[in-house]
């Protein structure tokens, strides 16, 4: 017997509570509300199977389950999701913060303020970070804004059918879901292959390619999935040269060094937001980022915050530019994103604020540090690295044996060119030790 | 700087070349952080949500989520997590995601669940995707329309054209339920997928379900479950064994995640055998006690997300259906529809429920037509003086089939004396629109902000 003041299913009534509810609507039993269901259709079997478990139980479950995570050496895994600094001032006042999480979509903008200048000051803050005119209030996740970004750039053309060229060296996942997206769509998906040496993408590389029919959009990441930077500029410019829309997928800390999507001429940015600061929830507390030229705005997918005035003349926050959306266009809005990731866009936006520009490049640097300090110390009797180009702070090393068994990400099944490759990750919490460790492990392998 | 962590210099950073620096000044307005932990701690006061409010909002299932589930979620073992790591590394994190699946799939009658999907219209899109490859390797291809309730969700169309599926609208009858003499003639051999939410979005159960997946079924085409209703019919009636080939549950509903202001959600997929193998993949496998990712053959659709899901709001989700039990479960839709059917009886005498006939559901839409007739106060006048007093107001223009609808959704989590206040407060109102209509068409006067200039907002759009 479970103590019921938080009620069985955490409803509050009790048996005679439900029966005198009942009564006092004409029903001669609570269950008599469901007499329109046709008796045929109830479930015959208690579809679980099991009762319930008291809070102590589940608390005590959730611990043992969270145990068998392994987490007792320092991971060197990023590839989009990174293990950064978590600020526990953001975690309280926001990530834990009731008055946040357990509202919704602010469709009344009175009784939703907060969450409306909160999401205001993301926008502002990745407008800022991207140079770009606009941002929206947050999408899914990295990979669901770049397929949002293309499917964006192929409504805003004039064309009905088309190719859209991506760089080898994006996202391996990214690119399956831009697949899967356009997978009913007359898209062609070409992909253009990275400099075998250099690890990079070669802006005369997306020149020359080919395609059936115009080219809607070029998608080039940066750094890109090995960690190499791109020369964005020359990229955003072979796109101009197909007169097609750029596409750069960023990495946002890497924007307090690299040249923003906007000093390349870059028409939409997008990324994933993990890396500002929040939890890695084995790559569930995303946050799909989306910002774009001022020309698309009325065809950004998602939610939009817009800062007007009230009855009184004071300054006060809403929804906006719905008309692009599904609640009102249906079939003809620009995207399906009904809810989308507040929580994690507010906590970003703060995350901005807390770190600023200097802290951002801080985060960077150290990372950039740790890796240096990596390269500095690894023999090329056991690995190396395996591309030219530089890197900001992944970095691609080939080893001479199986590294299968560390906290490195092996490349072999995204690419097979790649077999003893090794992705190889540092962020700011890694330490001078830690890379001693990584290397010393390297050389026993 | 900060003190957030160690920093150390890298010359890689100083010297970066022209071509690869970024020479735009990045203005990002810093606040130290006590100044920014009260900047948000008295933003965040500014909001209405369920763990201070009463919240009807209509179709949202702003339910009452247990903490259990935030305690759970602190365990550093779920928070540290990479989503790279090996299976065998994670072997927790698999198993929450094993039993979710299972959970998931017993419960809606389905036989395969995918977890990828973020939110609902993002399981609708991985649904209909999943439908078109269905047919398309069955050498169907020209199945390519949609067929949609006319008060469906606005996500199911714009769903369906994101999957380039043409959308033909299926009217309701006189008793708000699918018209089923219109639906046979919109079916065809084009027909894909019905997509239906039971109960409807006017809270009534589709109680003609057996005929309208016959036909559905006969014509070739596939039934497709919006599970946002889903609440209404927890532990008792299954999708499945309605003949639903295919479901999306919004976690966020009926499995009590939190909402997060507007997600992040999480909107898995169910659907029966014969289209699992057209699913996303990497999918989930059990051997021997031991769990891994197994890559999907030619036949699925391909990736759906970055990751695996939002696996925080799944591990949320688990915590839940652990803790309610097959008892719990039943209990949930029968107080859900009961404190609905309750507060339709107690409404209805001051607003008309135009399809409220018989019982609802777990929500019923209500109208301000004739007391906006009679008096110039708006259902948007009515929800922003339910702001005043506190409470959330009801979803307003939706469904667009009843004239100045409000929706209104009171949940299983809430006691009768807080239905009874909303009585009392919608009493005082209607009277109040007699008597003092300027007090509502001024409200709301107790916010932080009174009623906000949305089309200035459209006009004069500043964004940043």
């Amino acid at each position: 017997m479970i103590p019921t003041s938080s009620g069985v299913g955490f409803v509050p009534h009790s048996d005679a509570q439900l029966d005198a509810m009942a009564r006092d609507i004409g029903l001669a039993r609570p269950e008599d509300v469901f007499s329109e269901i046709p008796k045929h259709l109830m479930a015959a079997q208690p579809p679980l199977g099991r009762a319930g478990l008291s809070q102590d139980d589940i608390l005590r479950l959730g611990m043992k389950a969270a145990a068998r995570t392994r987490h007792d050496r320092p991971i060197f895994l990023g590839g989009g999701f990174y293990d950064r600094f978590v600020p526990p001032a953001l975690v309280e006042a926001i990530l834990r913060r009731t008055d946040y999480y357990s509202a919704y979509t602010p469709y009344q903008p009175e009784a939703s303020q907060g969450l409306l200048q909160g999401l205001f000051e993301y926008q502002r803050g990745i407008c800022a970070l991207t140079g770009l005119d606009v941002s929206n209030a947050s999408l899914y996740d990295g990979a669901t804004a770049l397929a949002e970004a293309v499917l964006c750039l192929y409504g805003a053309s004039e064309h009905t059918r088309g190719a859209v060229l991506v760089s080898a060296a994006v996202h391996p996942h990214y690119r399956a879901v831009l697949r899967t997206y356009l997978s009913d769509i007359s898209l062609d998906l070409i992909e253009i292959p990275y400099c075998a040496e250099g690890g990079n993408t070669l802006p005369d590389a997306v020149r020359r390619a080919r395609s059936n029919g115009p080219v809607i959009a070029v998608v080039a990441q940066n750094p890109n999935f090995f960690g190499v930077m791109e020369d964005m500029r020359g990229i955003a410019s072979a796109a101009k040269d197909h007169e097609a829309g750029m596409v750069y997928v960023f990495e946002p800390t890497s924007l307090s060094v690299l040249a923003s999507p906007e000093e390349t001429g870059a028409d939409i940015a997008v990324a994933e937001g993990q890396s500002l600061g929040l939890p890695l929830y084995y790559g569930g507390l995303a946050l799909g980022v989306f910002a774009a030229r001022e020309k698309f705005l009325r065809r950004l997918p998602g939610r939009i915050v817009g800062k007007t005035l009230d009855n009184q003349g004071r300054e006060a926050y809403c929804l906006t530019l719905q008309t692009r959306e599904q609640h009102i266009r249906r079939e003809k809005a620009t995207s399906n994103i009904c809810t989308n990731h507040t929580l994690c866009a507010i906590y970003a936006g703060a995350y901005l604020r807390l770190l600023g520009a200097d802290g951002l490049r801080s985060v960077v640097e150290t990372s950039a540090a740790r890796m240096d300090q990596f390269l500095d110390g690894l023999l090329p009797d056991f690995a190396a690295p395996r591309f030219s180009s530089p890197s900001l702070f992944e970095v691609v090393i080939r080893s001479k044996r199986p590294l299968d068994h560390l906290p490195v990400l092996p490349l072999r099944s995204y690419y097979p060119d790649l077999q003893d490759a090794y992705l190889v990750s540092f962020t700011e919490r890694r330490t001078t030790a830690d890379v001693m460790g990584l290397l010393s492990e390297i050389s026993r392998a | 700087m900060s003190g957030l962590f160690h920093c150390a210099s890298s010359p890689r950073v100083e010297r970066l070349s022209e071509g690869l620096a970024r020479r735009a000044p990045l203005d990002l307005s810093v606040l130290p952080e006590n100044d920014l932990v009260r900047h948000h701690v008295n933003l965040s006061r500014k909001n209405l949500c369920v763990d201070s409010s009463f919240y009807p909002l209509g179709s949202c299932t702003m339910k009452y989520s247990p903490k259990a589930g935030e305690a759970v979620a602190a365990e550093r073992g779920f928070s540290s997590a990479h989503p790279w790591q090996k299976p065998e590394e994670v072997q927790g994190v698999l198993h929450v995601l094993g039993e979710l699946s299972r959970d998931l799939a017993a419960l809606t009658g389905m036989d395969a669940m995918c977890l990828y999907p973020a939110a609902g219209a993002h399981g609708e899109l991985c649904a209909l995707k999943t439908a078109r490859q269905y047919f398309r390797l069955k050498n169907d291809p020209n199945r390519t329309e949609v067929l949609v309730p006319e008060n469906a969700h606005g996500t199911n169309p714009a769903s369906a054209a994101m999957a380039k599926l043409q959308v033909v609208v299926v009217r309701m009858n006189n008793r708000g339920r699918v018209d089923v003499e219109d639906l046979r003639k919109k079916l065809s051999a084009r027909t894909a997928v019905l997509m239906l939410t039971n109960p409807n979005t006017l809270g009534l159960f589709e109680t003609e379900i057996d005929t309208v997946a016959k036909l559905v079924h006969d014509a070739g085409g596939l039934l497709y479950y919006d599970g946002a209703n889903l609440n209404a019919i927890l532990g008792r009636v299954r999708p499945g064994d309605m003949g639903f080939d295919m479901i999306h549950v919004n976690l966020h509903k009926t499995f009590s995640i939190p909402h997060g202001g507007g997600g992040p959600g999480a909107g898995p997929i169910g659907v029966k055998a014969h289209l699992a193998p057209f699913l996303p993949g990497p999918f989930l496998v059990q051997e021997s006690n031991r769990w891994s990712w197994t890559e999907a053959d030619s036949r699925s659709i391909g990736r759906f997300h970055g990751a695996h899901g939002n696996f925080l709001n799944l591990l949320k989700a688990w915590v839940y259906l652990h803790l309610l039990g097959d008892e719990g479960a039943r209990r949930v839709s029968l107080a859900a529809v009961l404190n609905a059917n309750y507060l339709q009886e107690k409404i209805k005498p001051l607003l008309p429920v135009p399809y409220g006939a018989g019982r609802c559901m777990h929500e019923f839409v209500a109208s301000a037509l004739p007391l906006k007739d009679e008096t110039g106060v708006s259902a948007m006048d009515i929800a922003k003086r339910i702001l005043d007093e506190g409470m959330y107001a009801p979803t307003v223009y939706f469904p667009l089939l009843v004239k100045e609808a409000l929706m209104v959704e009171p949940t299983e989590t809430e006691r009768r004396e807080t239905l009874d206040r909303f009585v009392a407060l919608m009493r005082t109102i209607v009277e109040e629109a007699r008597t003092h209509p300027e007090r509502l068409h001024d409200a709301p006067v107790r916010t932080p902000v009174g009623r906000v200039d949305e089309v200035r907002a459209a006009r004069n759009p500043v964004l940043k």
